[in-house]
């Protein structure tokens, strides 16, 4: 891994941490850090974006260093933050919004803080309609990111990008997942309760709730609304979720907030696994993981904890988690009749698989043979129950003794003068 | 023969070399039952033990001084395979003994120590790690179909096919 600030990029660091995080509730809206320690005599200032990159030059983070200090002689310690660290230093002035769109709003949130965002477009196109208070950027976002059912994902990019809530899952593969991930029971949640508001703009009387901006006030109504988790019964004790403040639910989008918190807070099941994760899995990002050898699992990460080798491995927290069928495929690898090799993976139904056929190295006696595969990928949608693929093969190198025979070869491969065998 | 920081002595000794496959902390078991082994890179560590005969004995202060410096590390050259390898490495400890015959007088003999070097000798980068697939067949230029190749002392050379009937299923 290496930091990159200005011009410099230090390859020389200690004890770097990383956790980054996505709330997919949109309640919070948290603010992820790297620390490291960089051996280096240069003196590094607070107020300036440390890039974090991986050993492919893939970017991990782009944050704002907000502190640093020498450890020793030959040791700078860092610790940097997402620019939403900088939202929290700009207030706004409080004032009604009708039917703006996200993309305005979020507009106005970053203001002069930075440039460097995205929104998706399903969320952008939504309207805001509400009052906000006199709040920090920061929050504001949080609000709106709450109301429009989106999250804030900083990692793995120069941007912050501002997400819906993803609904095709990216299957993490066994041979990416550590012995053994654990299954967590959280709480059961008996139901979801948000206060909607709205504003007629009129003169307050003495018992009113008002909001203002200054030059207009507007008297609020508030009107609870109540989901209930159909699988609590009366014998679960009571556990409501309520949220009572959020000024920008409306009585017309009440309903798709409630529906999508009840996502989160009906489903108290959670799995957290090891994965080795080189930039390829993000919070927030919904997935289909492995429990165990037999059992295949959705879900949405929310927070990974990186430790790094040459690779870099995760401690993954997947909420909301699913049980789906999975089911066997076998691949036969076949040269005439002849059975020369086989493999066998476990995935889930419906799962679209994409697998590079190998070459097959093969000894009978004395003699060993390469075969080269005749078709390149064998894929398909993974159904219910067993399922068996076919590949077939040809010989392509048969080497008996010291002498090597070329037999047939992959033609792309001949005019660059080298024969790649596995 | 070795040498550190550029100052060689012409002194017996035995030279064990170990070529340590660094993993990292993070290897582990697979849920598909294989071994995770994410190694770092290939690190040499050199072990010696120098036989001083008696009448260099200002040869063997000065390499036991040398060495028992305490610096970060030193630069050595070592013999490896056909050649020699130079090595950046760290001294982790440097022994030896004192003899006292009976005849009466001293003299310290068989120094040994280990060198770990500091920097890898072999290392792959993580692009290559991670899209490794088939290695190319070292020294074959211009591979055409239907060619035999033997390999002989300068590398794979063209030759006669010979086997055809020696083919058992």
């Amino acid at each position: 891994m290496k930091i990159t600030i200005g011009n410099t990029t230090y390859t020389k660091i200690k004890n770097l941490s990383f956790a980054p995080e996505s709330d997919l509730t949109g309640s919070t809206v948290p603010i992820e850090e790297y620390q490291a320690d960089i051996i280096t005599t240069d003196s590094i200032s607070t107020g300036q974006y440390a890039e974090l990159y991986d050993d492919a030059d893939t970017l991990w983070a782009k944050y704002w260093v907000i502190d640093s200090y020498r450890v020793d002689a030959n040791t700078m310690r860092v610790i940097c933050q997402s620019v939403l660290v900088l939202l929290d230093r700009v207030t706004l002035q409080g004032d009604m919004f009708t039917g703006v769109t996200v993309q305005t709003m979020i507009d106005s949130i970053f203001g002069t803080v930075t440039s460097a965002y995205t929104v998706e477009s399903s969320i952008a196109s939504q309207t805001i309609t509400g009052w906000c208070p006199k709040q920090t950027a920061r929050e504001r976002l949080q609000w709106v990111c709450f109301v429009a059912g989106a999250y804030v994902r900083t990692a793995f990019s120069g941007n912050v990008e501002i997400k819906a809530v993803g609904s095709t899952a990216t299957l993490i593969p066994m041979s990416q997942t550590f012995w053994k991930p654990e299954l967590e029971y959280g709480d059961k949640v008996t139901a979801v309760e948000i206060t909607a508001f709205s504003f007629v703009q009129a003169t307050p009387q003495p018992t009113d709730e008002y909001v203002t901006n200054g030059m207009e006030w507007y008297v609020v109504t508030r009107q609870a609304f109540r989901l209930d988790n159909p699988n609590a019964t009366s014998a679960d004790p009571e556990n409501v979720v309520k949220v009572t403040d959020c000024m920008l639910v409306n009585s017309n989008n009440v309903g798709a907030v409630m529906t999508h918190l009840s996502k989160w807070f009906f489903n108290r099941v959670d799995m957290r696994a090891d994965i080795i994760n080189n930039a390829e899995f993000a919070p927030g990002q919904k997935v289909t993981a492995y429990a165990d050898p037999e059992t295949t699992v959705t879900g949405f990460i929310d927070t990974a904890t990186f430790t790094f080798g040459l690779q870099a491995r995760s401690t993954i927290h997947i909420k909301a988690v699913e049980v789906v069928d999975s089911a066997g495929l076998i691949i036969n690898y076949m040269y005439g009749q002849t059975q020369v090799g086989m493999d066998r993976y476990t995935f889930p139904v419906g799962y679209l698989y994409n697998i590079e056929n190998p070459y097959v190295d093969f000894t009978a006696g004395s003699n060993r043979y390469v075969f080269r595969p005749l078709t390149d990928y064998t894929s398909g949608t993974m159904p219910t129950g067993t399922k068996t693929e076919t590949v077939n093969y040809d010989v392509a190198l048969h080497q008996y003794g010291d002498t090597l025979h070329i037999v047939s070869v992959y033609d792309a491969d001949q005019s660059e003068g080298t024969v790649t065998i596995a | 023969m070795f040498s550190v920081d550029g100052l060689s002595w012409n002194i017996p000794c035995s030279i064990e070399r170990t070529a340590e496959v660094t993993p990292s902390e993070i290897s582990g078991m697979l849920l598909d039952k294989t071994y995770f082994n994410d190694v770092i890179a290939t690190y040499m560590r050199y072990s010696v033990s120098i036989a001083v005969p008696f009448g260099s004995m200002n040869d063997y202060v000065a390499i036991y001084e040398k060495l028992t410096e305490p610096v970060e590390g030193h630069t050595f050259t070592f013999p490896y395979n056909e050649e020699t390898i130079t090595v950046t490495g760290r001294v982790e400890s440097v022994t030896d003994a004192l003899f006292l015959p009976s005849g009466g007088g001293q003299h310290w003999r068989g120094i040994k120590f280990s060198v770990l070097a500091n920097a890898p000798t072999k290392t792959l980068t993580l692009q290559q790690v991670i899209t490794r697939g088939r290695q190319p067949m070292p020294g074959v230029a211009n591979v055409t179909e239907g060619t035999s190749y033997t390999y002989t002392e300068n590398g794979w050379e063209e030759s006669t096919y010979t086997d055809g009937d020696n083919i058992s299923w």
